[in-house]
């Protein structure tokens, strides 16, 4: 399936001042890494709705929410449909990571297009309900020569010959909830027969490509009708 | 006193900029030369090569090259990281420029720096054999002088100092021993906490109990002294102490002043 | 995952795989296989041996289960490498191992001894001590050996001093037991906690601590004794214990395979089609084997004619929204979910499914519906919404007749478990005006979904934490737990929540 990008839903307050100047949104979700990162999809989409409603209520004012979930905000054809049934949306409320949110701003530029969550990082689930950082699309993969373990994402300090002098009986100095990648690189590299390989000096790394915004570009395939 | 060390930043707390600091020592003729201490946190590469050019333009020639404290140890938390290189890359950078006059980018540097180079370690974190890695590692570099991390734990730092003899480090490199006066718990807990620092139950107790636990504190940082001195492989003594003060006191109690002969 | 051979009325027949997988040896696999004579029986234990429509497999372990009751695929390993069998039911049985009771605390020395040996040591005119722990709870195995064994020691002019935290002589004739026991001179200390009691090795000898608690003055007894005969507990062995992870079996708080809750008994598990005989449900059950061996044959006899009738399915995932985020798969109390990585989707298998809702009510697609329950319609102005468990509440509301009063304020609605309760249904009805929704759940041990109702709890209170942000009245959601059978009770309960009405709608929203 997609890679995680993972999201958090922002707080309620901030969402409703956001929303301050509007009667009729569109809550809009996305069903790619946000349904199953568990906070973006039809059924965040559908609570954070009813949460504003009666949030409105106790406020006295009627707010009219419209609930939409596409197979992928960043998908040109799938935010098609938002515009059936929604033509009176005075503002759209995206569900989506940063890229759904900027996807949607583009399609419907004249519309106020605002971001219902706040995007984190790419990272995998570990354990229920827990996400953690695992890439950081650094541009310059170096999982081949840290023995699959990424210390630019890992790694507080993102340094390529850890560890550094901080790190005591295997965690981060950053504390004991954090333990110390390097130390576990070098575990593995032990375990493999390939520690040598860590006696070498890891040059200043390229990070220009960390830098935004990145651009790939690749040829598409075409499909030619009768070849 | 040989030398002394400016710090950059240390802990993540804004301090006056080391280079601003050793630079004025420098410029005091003062018979102990000054040392900059140059942290890959705050710098990318471009301010750090121009911070060395400047560095020895303004009489410094010696830079001890360290990775950096994060900012969540100091009175910025906010702050956005750097650490384009680490400390390895960064010796290896004074080096290139230092013996083969080029800057990282492979650029010639027309009036090349020639720094005598340390590094820092931390003896104190197990497993032990991780931090001879790294001290090789940094020799390799181009380190000519290595600072350790206070020492507290003695017999821990004896057997650091077997395995680097066991690989006759100790004749690649200067090793300097860390020395920080404890003076009182708080102050030990506050440590603690600090990365880098692990202080022995044993210490802890002997503060506790004093009746005057600044006093214990010289003491113990007195034995400390006196036992590193004879260690094989201690090429000498890096104080780090809260205030000048304190240093001159330990340096002349431990009949260190007026200096000994070779 | 099955597809359906035919329609059968509003139902669907699926074909089902009629033969039996029973795991264990000792009595109890062997009842199981007696009475599964019918069936086609793959044995896998240690002492299996082949019989006319048995196949065994006594080299070999299981590692790895796969499907659902009629069509489970099982995975073994043993000398012959690896080989995957195919069967329609599971049968747990195994022996338990006897093991020192982990709530002791003693020292390595080898004059400890577990007190099931106690019998086998001649008695001497010496000092020796029984010790048993918090392990007499689960069953006082090791209590009725114990006292007979002292007995037998004192009348040998032994000095016996005997600690223990409990003795439960409710048998038959232990009481006697015991006070035989007294009257030899065995000395009785019943430890207020086991920190009062401390044993070390000291030589050839073990010396005894015992600090008393409840005497004045707090007095400290130190005896040395040549034997300490320790408590022991019976629990499946560490292969059985990973072999219920592998199968997803609840266990109950002392690690047997059975769950604590009596809508299992006496042979079911929460896994339809995986069923669990004799000791390994827990040691006070080795004496109905027999008996238990044909309740488990009886539930398996309609698979021997290779077909069974599912009446309708209970829950359904439209495969068009499934994320395949897993939570179904993960979560289901019942295991009764695939994963097609074909299609890109989770399904159902309705032969497991018990239909609870827990994954309705989880699925961050909203793809699972359970057509039997329809989402609440509109028109909820200023009523309090009971959504009755049809295991306890719904059944509790409708067997004594409501007061008059409440039929204009109460709504009550059945659902299939307080699992399929979530946080949008709950909000949705407070805003289309419903006064309060209340929550009426089985309570914990009796979910007929095994963890239905303990998630309950936790969804309760994050609506509460929900609408306080909101800027609501909290208590306009409420939990109650009840039994089918306590209808006043549940009224009663129900009473003390809806007189808060007028309280609520003034003090705010």
């Amino acid at each position: 399936m997609n890679e995680v990008v993972v999201a958090e839903r922002k707080p309620l307050a901030e969402i409703l001042e956001m929303i301050r100047h509007y009667q009729k949104v569109l809550v809009v979700g996305c069903g790619g890494c946000m349904t199953v990162g568990l906070s973006g999809g039809a059924r965040e989409v559908s609570l954070l709705a009813q949460e504003m409603i009666l949030a409105r209520q106790a406020q006295g004012v009627v707010l009219s929410v419209s609930e939409s979930t596409v197979g992928r905000q960043c998908e040109d054809e799938f935010l098609e449909k938002l515009a059936e049934d929604n033509e009176e949306v005075e503002a759209i409320l995206s569900l989506g990571c940063g890229v759904g949110v900027q996807a949607i701003a583009g399609k419907y530029p004249k519309l106020p297009v605002l971001p219902g969550l706040n995007t984190r990082f790419i990272g995998q689930p570990a354990g229920e309900g827990v996400w953690r950082e695992s890439c950081r699309a650094c541009g310059e993969c170096i999982l081949d020569k840290t023995a699959g373990i990424c210390p630019v994402t890992l790694c507080p300090k993102g340094i390529l010959n850890g560890p550094c002098g901080g790190s005591k009986n295997g965690y981060c100095e950053i504390g004991e909830e954090t333990p110390c990648i390097w130390e576990k690189i070098y575990q593995r590299m032990a375990n493999t027969g390939h520690l040598s390989e860590l006696e070498l000096i890891f040059p200043a790394q390229d990070w220009s490509k960390a830098q935004g915004p990145g651009t790939v570009a690749r040829r598409k395939r075409r499909f030619e009708q009768g070849k | 006193m040989d030398a002394v060390g400016f710090t950059d930043n240390q802990g993540a707390v804004v301090r006056l900029s080391s280079l601003a600091s050793a630079a004025f020592w420098a410029s005091q003729g003062y018979e102990a030369e000054a040392i900059l201490y140059l942290t890959c946190r705050d710098r990318n590469r471009i301010a750090l090569q121009a911070d060395l050019l400047g560095a020895y333009a303004l009489g410094i020639r010696s830079v001890v090259c360290v990775t950096g404290d994060q900012p969540k140890f100091g009175n910025e938390p906010q702050a956005k990281t750097v650490y384009d290189l680490d400390s390895i890359q960064l010796i290896s950078l004074v080096r290139q420029l230092r013996d083969e006059g080029k800057f990282l980018s492979g650029e010639a540097c027309s009036a090349p720096p020639s720094f005598y180079i340390g590094g820092v370690i931390n003896p104190s974190s197990e497993p032990l054999a991780l931090r001879i890695l790294r001290l090789e590692k940094k020799i390799r570099a181009g380190a000519d002088f290595i600072l350790t991390q206070a020492v507290f734990d003695l017999e821990q730092f004896e057997r650091f100092m077997a395995m680097v003899r066991e690989r006759d480090l100790q004749h690649q490199v200067k090793i300097l021993a860390g020395i920080l006066p404890v003076k009182s718990p708080k102050q030990a807990q506050t440590l603690q906490a600090q990365p880098g620092l692990s202080i022995p139950e044993t210490m802890l107790e002997r503060l506790s109990e004093a009746s005057v636990p600044a006093k214990e504190g010289l003491t113990m940082a007195l034995e400390q002294m006196a036992f590193l001195r004879q260690v094989e492989g201690v090429a000498g003594i890096n104080i780090m102490g809260e205030t000048m003060g304190e240093i001159v006191l330990l340096v002349e109690q431990a009949g260190l002043y007026p200096r000994p002969g070779a | 995952m099955p597809a359906p051979l035919r329609r059968e009325g509003t139902g669907w027949v699926f074909t089902v795989n009629s033969t039996v997988l029973v795991i264990g040896d000792g009595s109890p696999t062997e009842a199981a296989v007696q009475a599964l004579q019918a069936h086609t029986v793959y044995w896998v234990g240690e002492t299996a041996r082949p019989g006319a429509l048995v196949k065994a497999y006594p080299d070999s372990t299981v590692v790895e289960v796969r499907g659902q009751r009629g069509h489970f695929r099982v995975k073994l390993a043993g000398a012959k490498g690896k080989l995957w069998l195919e069967c329609g039911n599971i049968v747990l049985a195994p022996r338990l191992l006897s093991q020192l009771d982990p709530s002791l605390v003693l020292p390595l020395s080898c004059l400890i001894l577990p007190v099931s040996r106690a019998p086998l040591i001649p008695a001497q005119e010496r000092q020796v001590a029984f010790y048993l722990g918090e392990g007499e709870n689960e069953g006082s195995f090791s209590s009725v050996t114990a006292l007979n064994a002292a007995i037998r020691w004192a009348e040998h002019g032994a000095r016996v001093y005997f600690f223990f935290l409990e003795i439960k002589v409710a048998a038959l004739g232990l009481e006697d037991v015991y006070g035989k026991a007294r009257r030899l001179g065995v000395r009785f200390f019943r430890l207020a906690d086991p920190s009062a009691l401390q044993i070390f090795a000291e030589g050839q000898l073990l010396r005894v601590h015992y600090r008393d608690t409840s005497l004045p003055g707090l007095p400290e007894f130190s005896f040395a004794v040549e034997t300490l005969f320790a408590g022991e507990v019976y629990r499946p062995g560490p292969d059985f214990s990973h072999l219920a992870d592998i199968l997803r079996v609840n266990r109950d708080r002392w690690g047997f395979l059975q769950a604590d809750d009596v809508r299992l008994f006496p042979v079911r598990t929460n896994r339809p089609g995986v069923y669990v005989l004799g000791e390994v449900r827990g040691p006070g059950y080795a004496t109905e084997v027999k008996l238990e061996a044909a309740a488990i044959a009886g539930e398996t006899a309609p698979f021997l004619s290779g077909e069974i009738v599912v009446p309708k399915v209970l829950a359904r995932i439209d495969s068009s929204r499934c994320s395949l985020c897993l939570n179904c798969y993960r979560n289901c109390p019942a295991s009764a979910v695939n994963i097609d990585y074909e299609a890109e989707t989770a399904v159902i298998n309705p032969l497991a499914c018990q239909g609870c809702g827990l994954c309705a009510a989880d699925c961050p697609a909203k793809a699972i519906t359970l057509p039997q329950f329809e989402p609440l319609s509109d028109q909820r102005q200023g009523k309090t919404i009971i959504l009755a468990c049809e295991n306890s509440g719904h059944l509790a509301a409708r067997s004594i007749p409501l007061p008059l009063t409440w039929r204009a304020k109460l709504e009550i609605i059945p659902i299939p478990c307080a699992a399929w309760v979530d946080e949008v249904m709950v909000l949705k009805a407070l805003s289309q005006g419903a006064l309060r929704i209340v929550v009426s759940a089985c309570r914990q041990e009796s979910c007929r979904s095994s963890s239905g109702n303990r998630r309950v709890e936790e969804k309760v209170l994050a609506i509460k934490e929900r609408l306080k942000t909101i800027g609501f009245n909290p208590g306009r959601i409420e939990l109650l737990r009840s039994s089918a059978n306590a209808p006043q009770e549940w009224q009663t309960r129900i009473a003390e929540i809806i007189t808060g009405d007028e309280v609520i709608v003034e003090v705010g929203r």
